[in-house]
């Protein structure tokens, strides 16, 4: 019985003389929904991209659901959604074509790819528009369509970068009711966000990265009775520190 | 789940393309991607047919060398543009966009390997392949082959060869272009070039001026014997060897020919990967934070908002690593002109009017690489600064002035640097020509800037300066574009055609001077007009530029 989703030990990688993620050990239990947070540039985006073997490890190990990411990336990639901060769709494909692409890609065949495509079109409520450009998709359609393509091959472990960055309300909400559902199901849920209230209401296990480092992680209950405070964001403003801008002042501003 | 194998992962790749080809135009008007696709072949069918006629003719001739030098040189040269074509476009193809298929089971080398392939089907593989198919059909038609089925084999080792070196190629810019000092490397390796070219001897083309009074037999026997050796050595001309040995029933020489071009093709793609690779390592979001110092902050100098977008244009250009390449392609094309000892074939065919053709050839040619390739997609490489320039309390005419502005200057420049070089480096070209050649360049500038407003504001699309993206311009622009190309170069051809080989005259720059002032009075006309439609047009600009 395996019981980790993801596994990280001592994960480092570096750009030239810029140390990205340094010495990360981090565990994310099967079917938990596990928030990752952190401030900019902490190292997040970075983390899930060694994961998904978009870049290579400079030190350390990777484990995800039982494999050697770093040995085994494709037969990771078979069991894994991702749905990239940067969203790079294919413009020039109906958001229908780009979802069959998608599953015939992890080898779907033809047909069972279509009719999986059909319900993930319903389900994110993009049925309407299916056979529209994505060029002509607004952001929040975009990230709807980005996690349809990464559930067509019916991932165990799925991958959110920032979903709910730059998108209104009812898109949000939409995400959110798919999300909880999939952590109804058992899916294994890493996200980033900077939403902390969202992840507070969803999230099972939380993690807090800085600078390349994890700071804390755990169970989100266990997180603030450590930290004895009753929300997620204290916990962040906690391990994180939150500038405090004193005296602001500008001189031209009479 | 099964996963999907090489050929399904090449038939997906190939579908992908087609898919996103038929739909660049309406959906109920698939037809006229169709017959573009066709239309844009046709000029491979007219090449091959001619080729095919011209092969058959030179098996007749006494010097039994000429059809295999006729194969050999084509295949150098369609080895040649088929691996400079991606390098000089810097065009980065599917597999270079690593991130977007990171979430599809598929290794980079697989996917390098199958969007290879699936590039061969491109329209231009048609063109750039028609003239050598057409010769090798024409030179089949006369000579019996003993092993078919190897020649077959050996023309797809032959068309991989080329496709896996093109990738090496592009790599290698790529890699040297995402380097912050690319501007540096650039002209390092530009200087090298120019020095070790300096040390190779001068071809020898007295035998090209004897050809009008004693035709193809005035061109020595040894020249072409030693033109074919030479061409055979080098890898491209191995398909063409195992041709002739085909025809010569010495079977082991030609697939001895073969297999080294299959060798070489899959040591090439060893090496593309590993660029590639490498390309992907560097390019990490985080980095190292490089500030600009207070003092040196360019934007701290303009007395004008104009100033200061101008400033921001140039900057923006200054820093995009397709600029810094394409700066580079007049005088690398100089170079090898000169090597090539191309001046006397001009000489030959155009007499005194030679130096005034090549002048202001390569240096509207510069022009157009630069002052064309951005100014027909001016607010590509904005982006979202695009929507800053919206929500700013400025008049977006300006920002679009001060865009013609820097690509005037940038093309213009280049053009003139361009001509000093030919001046300098050919030690040819008298004042006049010169004076001929800036005269185009300024014919040039402002039709293409008219046009290209036109296409920024009716066709635009995001560019990405990382170069981690496939930017292509519809097919629509590029034809228009190339049109307004074409009637900025007009005048010059027109003044040097009705001189012919007597040399230009001094009417030849008032004519060319007249069509600059007419080109300038049609921008100066058009410009205001371009301004209001970008007004109207603003807010669909900027959708198309901030899509990722």
């Amino acid at each position: 019985m395996i019981q980790s989703a993801v596994e990280a030990r001592g994960l480092v990688k570096r750009f030239g003389s810029f140390t990205a993620v340094d010495q990360l050990h981090m565990t994310i239990p099967r079917g938990a929904f596990y928030a990752f947070l952190g401030p900019n540039g902490a190292g997040k985006s970075t983390s899930i991209s060694l994961m998904t073997g978009t870049y290579a490890a400079d030190a350390g190990t990777l484990t995800i659901l039982g494999l050697d990411a770093q040995r085994s990336p494709l037969d990771v990639k078979r069991r894994l959604g991702v749905v990239p901060e940067e969203l790079s769709l294919f413009e020039r494909l109906t958001g229908r074509q780009y979802l069959v692409f998608s599953g015939r890609m992890h080898g779907l065949d033809g047909a069972e790819s279509a009719a999986r495509a059909e319900e993930l079109l319903t389900l994110t409520e993009l049925s309407a528009k299916g056979d529209t450009l994505v060029a002509e998709y607004s952001k929040g359609m975009r990230r709807r369509l980005a996690i349809a393509a990464a559930l067509i091959h019916a991932p165990d472990l799925v991958l959110l970068d920032e979903p709910f960055e730059g998108i209104d309300v009812l898109a949000a909400g939409v995400i959110r009711e798919l999300l909880a559902e999939l952590s109804r199901r058992g899916v294994t849920l890493l996200l980033t966000t900077h939403v902390l209230e969202i992840a507070d209401r969803l999230a099972t296990h939380a993690g807090v990265i800085r600078a390349g480092k994890l700071v804390d992680e755990g169970p989100v209950a266990d997180l603030k009775h450590r930290h004895s405070v009753d929300s997620l964001e204290h916990v962040f403003e906690k391990l994180i520190g939150v500038p405090v801008a004193r005296d602001a002042k500008l001189s031209f501003y009479k | 789940m099964k996963s999907p194998g090489f050929f399904t992962h090449l038939s997906l790749l190939w579908g992908l393309r087609l898919r996103i080809g038929l739909n660049s135009g309406a959906p109920s008007r698939s037809w006229l991607t169709i017959a573009g696709f066709l239309f844009s072949s046709a000029p491979a069918v007219v090449l091959g047919v001619g080729f095919y006629g011209l092969v058959r003719l030179s098996t007749q001739l006494e010097l039994e060398v000429w059809p295999d030098f006729i194969l050999r040189l084509l295949s150098f040269v369609t080895s040649c543009v088929w691996v400079t074509w991606p390098v000089l476009s810097a065009g980065v193809d599917d597999h270079s966009e690593l991130s977007r298929y990171s979430a599809y089971p598929i290794s980079s080398l697989r996917l390098m390997l199958a969007s290879t392939l699936a590039s061969l089907a491109e329209p231009r593989s048609l063109v750039f392949y028609g003239p050598l198919v057409g010769a090798t059909l024409g030179y089949l038609s006369v000579r019996e082959v003993s092993h078919p089925l190897l020649m077959l084999l050996g023309f797809c080792a032959y068309v991989l060869f080329n496709a896996a070196l093109s990738r090496v190629g592009l790599h290698l810019v790529l890699n040297v272009l995402r380097q912050k000092r690319s501007a540096e490397l650039i002209g390092g390796g530009f200087f090298v070039f120019l020095v070790v070219a300096s040390f190779i001897p001068p071809v020898d083309t007295s035998w090209l001026f004897k050809l009008g009074e004693a035709g193809v037999q005035a061109v020595p026997d040894t020249i072409v014997e030693d033109a074919t050796k030479a061409l055979g050595r080098f890898p491209t001309g191995f398909f063409a060897h195992a041709l002739l040995m085909s025809a010569a029933h010495n079977g082991v020489k030609a697939l001895a020919d073969v297999l080294a071009l299959v060798e070489l093709t899959l040591l090439a793609m060893v090496v593309a990967w590993g660029l590639l690779i490498d390309f992907h390592r560097q390019s990490g979001r985080a980095g190292p934070a490089v500030g600009v110092q207070r003092s040196r902050n360019p934007f701290v100098a303009p007395k004008t908002l104009f100033g200061t977008f101008v400033v921001r244009e140039a900057v923006d250009l200054f820093h995009n690593p397709r600029a810094r390449l394409l700066v580079a392609v007049p005088f690398v094309l100089g170079i090898l002109f000169k090597l090539l000892s191309g001046r006397a074939l001009f000489v030959f065919l155009l007499g005194a009017t030679a130096d005034a053709w090549l002048l202001g050839g390569l240096s509207v040619y510069g022009a157009i690489v630069l002052g064309s390739t951005f100014s027909q997609n001016a607010f590509a490489y904005d982006g979202h600064g695009f929507s800053a320039f919206v929500a700013a309390p400025i008049e977006l005419g300006d920002v679009l002035r001060a865009k013609n502005l820097v690509h005037a200057c940038a093309g213009g420049g280049l053009g003139a640097l361009v001509t000093i070089f030919y001046a300098v480096y050919f030690g040819h070209g008298a004042l006049l020509d010169v004076a001929l050649a800036l005269a185009s360049v300024a014919t040039l500038i402002p039709v293409v800037l008219t046009v290209g407003n036109g296409l920024s504001l009716y066709f635009p699309v995001k560019f990405h300066a990382n170069l981690k993206r496939r930017d292509k311009l519809p097919f629509a622009a590029s034809m228009i574009g190339l049109g307004a190309a074409a009637i900025g170069t007009w005048p010059l051809a027109f003044a040097l055609r009705q001189v012919g080989t007597a040399g230009p005259t001094v009417f030849s720059l008032l004519t060319v001077l007249g069509a600059a002032v007419c080109a300038w009075g049609v921008y100066a006309l058009t410009l205001p007009r371009w301004i209001v439609l970008l007004n109207r047009r603003r807010e669909l600009i900027l959708r198309a530029v901030i899509r990722e």
